[in-house]
């Protein structure tokens, strides 16, 4: 479904990624580990197209899709879930959706079934829609950026960081919702600090240091990579 | 009672002209991050090609003034483009200095385009000439029509930043860029949308002022009254201020304070009526001391601000 | 904390200290030695430019030490001027006080006013106070400024030239002579202050307020420092600027002017190097010579302003050093290969002047 081959990026005269190949198949969940730096975040701008890639070639559903602009990456069903608070504070929960839409254009009717669609999953927040977003707590954030990455109807979900600094129960129940989503055919990659629990809900992952690949393959195999993995553990291990 | 609406009249169109120019100063800012201290020079640049086509050519005035008004957008549109959009965010003092040099550049390009009507220059009316006598008060033509088309602006342009897709995708880049981009929005074209709206609104503002400095015949207006940066641009930012620069209602308001309140105060006894400009003065540099923007905004938005 | 790691702290984009090597400093004596004696062979009127140059640079000084090295942006330079011009005047002529005494006053009276701003700036960064001193520079032009007893009122104030204990300097040439004494003797005293304890730390407030105030630098302090010093250089230069035209009125002083002016000033210190005690003299020398040359052509009088402006936005966006960096960076290339770089900056060079001779040409 995504093959991503060979891609190079650089941040002005910076290299950061080399030569970094990775590939999804539909209806699967692909974990994306690595030390803090490694360059995770920046294979999943690079697909969005939010930066330019020096070399490589991006192929999605069989269409090379290496430069285009982020909208039409958008329209063909590849949707990135911002890190971090990926949502838009000053704005309330409906206005959100609705920019998670922006993509239906014109077709207003369209975009009012896929929220309402999309509401259908997120109970709690049709109990919120006028509420401005930067008034909720960080997991109904983290939800409503879940939210509104599914409005535009995705076919692969590249998932940067859903547990950053959320509580293990309310992540527990946003992983309920993403393999719901994947039961019903989306794709999704996540990225994550939290190896066990990428590897948990992962089939195959990808290793990445220094803006390389490591290691690719299945996820029980990464488990057993203690000289891999402890890179990671040192870096995000919380002092004692 | 009728000297009080006559002050008010004059006070409420003066009011009007600064809420056009802040109204661009705070959607530049939200959606770009630039506080654009050259936002004058885009209206000015639209007054001189109004000047200058209104002179060489017969169609009627408010016609060209709309020809005046493109000007001004295509030259925020080329700065935004060329100038604005290379600068790397956060950094405060390389963009406000970058500002005036773009303000300089357009003043020289304003002068170079007017050449020989040195100091003073032959300048159409903009609006329909004439008084009329409304409650016993004398007002002009010029003021009610300014104060029209200051509510009409602002009536018509804040519901469709709050409702329309447009607008929403608007206020998106400005809080959160990249979650914007991801969602499909191109920031640059909102960006270039942004100082479009703001620079058009600075044309239409210094083209509705012309009939207040110039005469409401039109007649001869100073190169210098066109370059208003400090008597102009300090109570648009201090209205913008009110607002802290982020909320267009704050500083539609703000422009009420900075217009029609200054205006009033002519008829208070003599000292306040005196000092009426050191009050504003002092108003905005309470303003600024109040970091107004904390009213305004989550921190998480006035990071994304300066990231 | 120590100088050192403050240091360490200021990432300037040349090496700050260059190898002295002997031809640069040969070079920089006959510049001085050629401003000196050129303008005064000219005659009466290049010395008169020469002063307003030297001026200029004395008040630039000013932005340069606010600025340029403690990253505040003031736009009220040419209030402080305003200041230290009217209190000179009437020094010298409403109570004969001796020249240097009247320059003494003039830097003492700025200090009420650039403490406050300094106060000010503690509180405020950025844009912000870029504004608030836009506003104190026209309320201050609203009050103090129209204070007939201060100003003169609409007539302005009359002040002679001084005299050098028994040496008149009244005629152009001796007055330029004085002025470029004195602004090397700032340009000096502003190169001193930046290898100092102070300028190390306004440096580090320029770069990164909050790692220098980790690293044990008193912000406060050091912004304060920055405006008084700045505020006191333009006191000076208002000493200057008065009698070099030894007549003043308030209006250049008051809005819009004294924002425009302020603005000009701006771009000329980026222009010749914001972060270099020579950048004023530079950006003041190319602007007052191309303006005169061409003051007969109205026109290319603002083509030369909207390119200068350009440049300015150029610089800012590529070479936020000036030209005074660019000069330096093509000395030491033209030391590490003289045959090649030496070929291609004469070439360079040529071809400004031919631009230069062939406008000047066609406009007169």
């Amino acid at each position: 479904m995504l093959q991503v081959e060979d891609v190079s990026v650089s941040y002005g005269p910076v290299q950061v990624l080399f030569d970094v190949s990775l590939r999804v198949d539909a209806g699967e969940i692909v974990a994306l580990l690595g030390t803090n730096g490694a360059g995770k975040t920046t294979v999943l701008r690079a697909i969005s197209g939010v930066l330019p890639v020096t070399s490589g070639r991006i192929v999605f559903e069989g269409e090379d899709i290496t430069g285009r602009s982020p909208r039409d990456i958008v329209e063909s069903g590849l949707i990135q879930l911002p890190g971090g608070r990926g949502v838009f504070p000053g704005m309330t929960v409906r206005e959100n959706l609705e920019v998670g839409g922006y993509v239906y254009g014109r077709d207003a009717a369209r975009r009012r079934d896929a929220i309402e669609q999309v509401l259908e999953e997120f109970p709690i927040l049709r109990e919120r829609l006028d509420q401005q977003a930067g008034t909720m707590s960080g997991g109904q954030q983290q939800m409503l950026s879940l939210a509104k990455s599914m409005v535009p109807e995705p076919r692969l979900l590249l998932v940067d960081e859903l547990s950053l600094g959320l509580a293990p129960v309310i992540v527990e129940d946003l992983l309920d919702i993403l393999r719901r989503y994947v039961t019903r055919g989306v794709s999704v990659v996540v990225v994550e600090q939290h190896v066990d629990l990428a590897l948990g809900i992962a089939e195959r992952a990808y290793f990445m240091e220094r803006g390389q690949v490591r290691f690719d393959g299945p996820a029980e195999e990464l488990r057993g990579r203690d000289d891999l993995l402890r890179s990671v553990f040192l870096s995000t291990a919380a002092p004692v | 009672m009728s000297v009080f609406l006559q002050v008010a009249v004059i006070g409420l169109a003066k009011s009007g002209i600064i809420a056009m120019l802040a109204i661009g100063i705070v959607l530049i800012y939200r959606t770009t991050g630039v506080v654009n201290l050259a936002h004058w020079a885009m209206g000015l640049l639209g007054v001189v090609v109004y000047v200058l086509v209104s002179q060489s050519t017969p169609l009627p005035n408010a016609l060209v003034a709309v020809v005046g008004i493109a000007a001004a957008v295509g030259a925020g549109l080329v700065s935004q483009r060329l100038v604005f959009s290379r600068l790397r965010r956060g950094d405060g003092v390389t963009m406000i200095l970058i500002a005036l040099g773009v303000g300089a550049f357009l003043a020289a390009v304003a002068q170079m385009l007017l050449r020989g009507q040195r100091g003073e220059i032959l300048v159409e009316p903009t609006l329909p000439t004439g008084q009329l006598v409304l409650a016993g008060t004398v007002t002009t033509y010029a003021e009610l029509i300014t104060i029209a088309v200051a509510i009409g602006t602002a009536a018509v342009l804040l519901p469709w930043l709050q409702r329309s897709r447009t607008g929403r995708a608007l206020r998106a880049v400005a809080q959160n860029r990249e979650a914007a981009e991801l969602a499909g929005i191109d920031a640059t074209r909102y960006a270039e949308l942004a100082w479009m709206i703001g620079s058009g609104l600075a044309g239409a503002a210094l083209l509705l002022l012309i009939p207040h400095s110039a005469g409401e015949r039109g007649g001869v207006l100073s190169v210098v009254h066109l370059v208003p940066l400090g008597s102009l641009l300090i109570p648009a930012f201090g209205a913008a201020l009110v607002g802290g620069m982020i909320s267009l209602n704050a500083a539609l308001a703000g422009s009420l304070i900075f217009g029609l309140v200054q205006e009033v105060l002519i008829l208070a006894p003599a000292p306040i009526a005196d000092e009426r400009d050191i009050l504003a003065y002092v108003v905005i540099t309470v303003l600024l001391l109040l970091r107004t923007e904390r009213f305004f905004a989550t921190n998480a938005e006035l990071e994304a601000l300066r990231a | 904390m120590t100088a050192d790691a403050l240091d360490a702290t200021s990432a300037l984009p040349l090496p700050r200290r260059l190898p002295r090597a002997r031809p640069g400093t040969v070079v920089g004596i006959l510049a001085v030695v050629a401003a000196a004696v050129v303008p005064v062979l000219l005659g009466d009127f290049a010395s008169f430019v020469g002063s307003r140059i030297a001026v200029t640079a004395i008040i630039g000084l000013s932005v340069t030490v606010v600025t340029g090295y403690t990253g505040q942006l003031s736009l009220m330079p040419y209030t402080f001027v305003g200041i230290g011009t009217f209190t000179a005047a009437h020094a010298v002529s409403s109570w004969g006080w001796p020249f240097w005494f009247a320059a003494l006053l003039a830097a003492v009276a700025t200090l009420p006013l650039s403490v406050l701003v300094g106060l000010v700036s503690v509180r405020l960064r950025g844009f912000y106070l870029a504004i608030a001193t836009l506003t104190f520079a026209s309320a201050v032009g609203a009050t103090l400024f129209t204070w007939d007893a201060l100003t003169g009122g609409q007539r302005g104030l009359t002040v002679a030239r001084p005299a050098l204990g028994p040496v008149p300097v009244a005629s152009d040439r001796a007055y330029y002579l004085l002025t470029l004494a004195t602004v090397l003797l700032i340009v000096w005293m502003v190169l001193g202050l930046q290898r100092s304890r102070i300028g190390r730390s306004m440096n580090a407030v320029r770069e990164n307020e909050t790692a220098a105030q980790a690293l044990g630098v008193n912000v406060r302090k050091t912004k304060l420092a920055a405006f008084v010093i700045s505020g006191m250089i333009a006191g000076v230069g208002g000493v200057f600027h008065a009698m070099l035209l030894q007549h003043v009125t308030r209006t250049s002083f008051q809005t819009p002017f004294v924002e425009t002016l302020g603005v000009t000033l701006v771009i000329l210190v980026v222009v010749g190097g914001m972060r270099s005690a020579w950048g004023p003299f530079v950006g003041a020398a190319i602007i007052y010579v191309q303006l005169e040359v061409f003051r007969t052509a109205l026109l290319l009088q603002y083509v030369l302003a909207a390119l200068s402006a350009a440049a300015f936005i150029f610089i800012l966006l590529k070479v936020p050093g000036g030209l005074v960096d660019i000069v330096r960076h093509e000395a030491a290339a033209v030391r590490a290969a003289p045959l090649r770089n030496g070929i291609r900056v004469t070439v360079v060079l040529l071809v400004q002047v031919a631009v230069f001779v062939a406008i000047w040409r066609w406009s007169s």
